[in-house]
């Protein structure tokens, strides 16, 4: 699967990374003194993920958690996301992570620990109010969680912590890891979504929604806490239709495991705009013409993109899911 | 014109004889027909003394790097050749810039400023790169600043750990040198053209017209772009009908404009939108040249409501 794993020497010997090291396969394996000695020291081109990836096993130094964006989220309380790995197996045409870092390499933080006792830190600081960690802005939260088996580390803290929620964000199938321990009220488990030709087209390597609905059914009739992503939406002929498909599977389920859903129109920074062109020049995401918007990300013109927005949210709204638990991402 | 480019003289014999290049007026550059020969000399600043030179007096559209190379990877044959995939470079420390060459390619290579004479550095190097060569990154850096299509392919003469016997890979050379024209031959020349699949235009349209024509037909099928232009009578016609077949709403969104532009049109003004339907201010005009003009105009903004715009800003696209 990998080219190299390279693992910081420090932590080379601990139980962590050599049960990760056991459970992956690599054709070689080196030892360097730190992670960004190399990673992201030259300009690696995202493609080159398919035939040529390395893994980086290191311990993450610095901020360990920062505070999201604005128009992140529900809209109620703090939000803050934490990172314990960078990028990802998937390789959705649209992802921002072609233009963020440099390489496609991907990175394993292994000291959860750190992360957890910084969340601690924040909890006393902001004593009254709601915290929500995020978990998947860099990296898919689950995909690759049954090697790097951090989710008990984050459970326990948040059994602990029970006014302060945990969001997993994931376009992955493998919960083998969230069920092997009882759901609690403040993890979240979100799943992001697409139409089905959308997915096929633009979700290269991620599992098929046939495969995601079948897991959010699963976690849902275990009364798991859900949230799902519907973004980004890439307008094609048909989409409204296809939606309301997945719409219709997803009433049936037990709609009180939903905790909120969030719908979102497919957007770039200029930078990731270019990567996208020049990664997947006939892709059908270019047919559309994008212009640059409030925040000078690249949209769809406002009316086109509300249009779309609109029509989901009334789809949404017409199979019984509720209106506060709907929110538009990033508008 | 193409630019082959080697290292050495010993690494170009046999091209210099199979095409018969004649020296030009520097010692180091050679001319065959449409194709020159520049023997750049060893290490990343000698690859490129010439170069600009080059670009600058010769109408040269390709650039083709060959010669021979160290692995750093143990899964390499000797006397294998490999098209580069992207280039990477060493100055005293990874230097950030890359350059892609192959994407079908699986091989990457990095410059080095210095011959690798220990296990150490070539570990270093490994950690970036599957062989190393002296002079590529430069060359790529120049090419690409001029927009000249680079390729590299290199023969591996040897495993770059600090036991380079430079004898042994010597009296290699001249096989090296055939094996290299040999690839040349059979991959970059006699190269057949790409079909024309471009559309004839049987209406007169500008140059920027035929542009815009060209890159919306590249997002349809042949066909559907074909049976639009066809039925199309004029330029603008077409653009609009493939600009609606590739996105409907757009047509909406331009219906919903015309209809709240309607009122303003028929008394002679005009209510302009954002360029990019992003802002939601509206701009009116009007030419006054009588009474009646004024009062056309207050009776027409009396009636106007700012909550079309709103509503048209908010996706409400129904006319």
């Amino acid at each position: 699967m990998f080219s190299t794993v390279f693992v910081e020497q420090d932590i080379y010997q601990t139980q962590r990374v050599q049960s990760i090291l056991a459970k992956i396969k690599y054709k070689n394996i080196k030892t360097l003194s730190r992670y960004d000695d190399v990673w992201g020291k030259v300009k690696k081109p995202y493609l080159q993920k398919r035939e040529n990836l390395n893994l980086f096993i290191a311990n993450k130094r610095g901020n360990l958690i920062k505070e999201t964006p604005d128009a992140y989220g529900t809209g109620r309380g703090k939000h803050f996301y934490f990172i314990h790995s960078y990028n990802c197996i998937y390789e959705c045409e649209y992802c921002y992570l072609q233009g963020y870092f440099n390489t496609p390499d991907i990175v394993f933080f292994v000291n959860h620990e750190d992360i957890v006792k910084q969340m601690g830190e924040l909890i006393q600081k902001y004593p009254n109010e709601e915290l929500w960690f995020h978990a998947g802005e860099f990296s898919d939260s689950l995909n690759l969680s049954h090697i790097t088996q951090e989710y008990k580390i984050y459970y326990d803290f948040f059994k602990n912590n029970p006014n302060c929620f945990l969001e997993l964000r994931s376009k992955s199938v493998n919960i083998k890891e969230v069920i092997e321990l009882p759901p609690l009220d403040n993890i979240i488990i979100s799943f992001s979504l697409a139409s089905d030709s959308s997915a096929k087209e633009f979700d290269r390597k991620c599992p098929s929604i046939k495969h995601r609905l079948n897991a959010i059914e699963k976690l849902a009739y275990k009364n798991y806490k859900l949230g799902l992503h519907f973004d980004p939406i890439i307008y094609h002929e048909g989409f409204l239709e296809e939606y309301e498909t997945i719409f219709e599977q997803l009433s049936h389920l037990p709609l009180e495991t939903i905790q909120y859903i969030s719908i979102g129109v497919v957007r770039f920074t200029k930078d990731v705009y270019h990567q996208v062109a020049n990664n997947y020049p006939d892709s059908n995401i270019h047919k559309l013409d994008f212009t640059k918007s409030f925040d000078n990300k690249l949209r769809y013109n406002r009316p086109m993109r509300m249009w779309v927005l609109n029509r989901i949210k009334n789809s949404l709204l017409l199979k019984g899911f509720q209106d506060e638990k709907i929110y538009l991402c990033m508008e | 014109m193409e630019l082959l480019t080697c290292a050495h003289f010993k690494e170009a014999e046999s091209f210099i004889e199979a095409f018969s290049f004649k020296r030009e007026n520097f010692n180091n550059l050679f001319k065959s027909g449409n194709r020159l020969l520049l023997i750049t000399g060893e290490g990343p600043f000698e690859s490129i003394t010439l170069l600009p030179y080059l670009i600058a007096q010769y109408d040269i559209s390709k650039i083709i790097n060959f010669g021979i190379v160290g692995a750093l990877a143990k899964d390499f044959k000797i006397g294998e050749i490999v098209n580069v995939r992207t280039i990477y470079f060493y100055l005293s420390k990874p230097y950030f810039q890359s350059f892609t060459l192959d994407n079908e390619s699986k091989v990457d290579c990095i410059t080095s400023e210095d011959r690798v004479l220990e296990t150490e550095y070539a570990t270093k190097l490994s950690n970036f790169a599957h062989i190393v060569d002296r002079e590529l990154w430069p060359m790529a850096k120049i090419a690409n600043a001029h927009k000249i299509e680079l390729s590299s392919f290199k023969l591996i003469s040897d495993f770059a750990n600090g036991e380079i016997n430079c004898f042994d890979i010597q009296s290699m050379a001249s096989d090296f040198s055939q094996k290299l024209l040999t690839y040349y031959k059979n991959n970059f020349t006699n190269q057949t053209p790409e079909p024309n699949n471009e559309h004839v235009l049987k209406f007169k349209a500008s140059f920027s017209q035929k542009k815009r024509i060209e890159k919306l037909s590249n997002k349809l099928s042949y066909e559907q772009a074909h049976q639009i232009i066809n039925q199309s009578k004029n330029a603008n016609e077409c653009i609009k009908s493939l600009e609606y077949k590739i996105n409907p709403i757009e047509e909406k969104i331009e219906n919903k404009i015309k209809f709240i532009q309607g009122p303003f049109e028929k008394i002679g003004a005009n209510i302009y939108f954002d360029q990019k339907k992003e802002n939601k201010n509206v701009k009116v005009t009007m030419n006054i040249n009588s009474q009646k003009n004024i009062e056309n105009l207050i009776n027409v903004l009396s009636d106007f409501r700012y909550e079309q715009i709103d509503d048209f800003y908010n996706g409400n696209l129904d006319v």
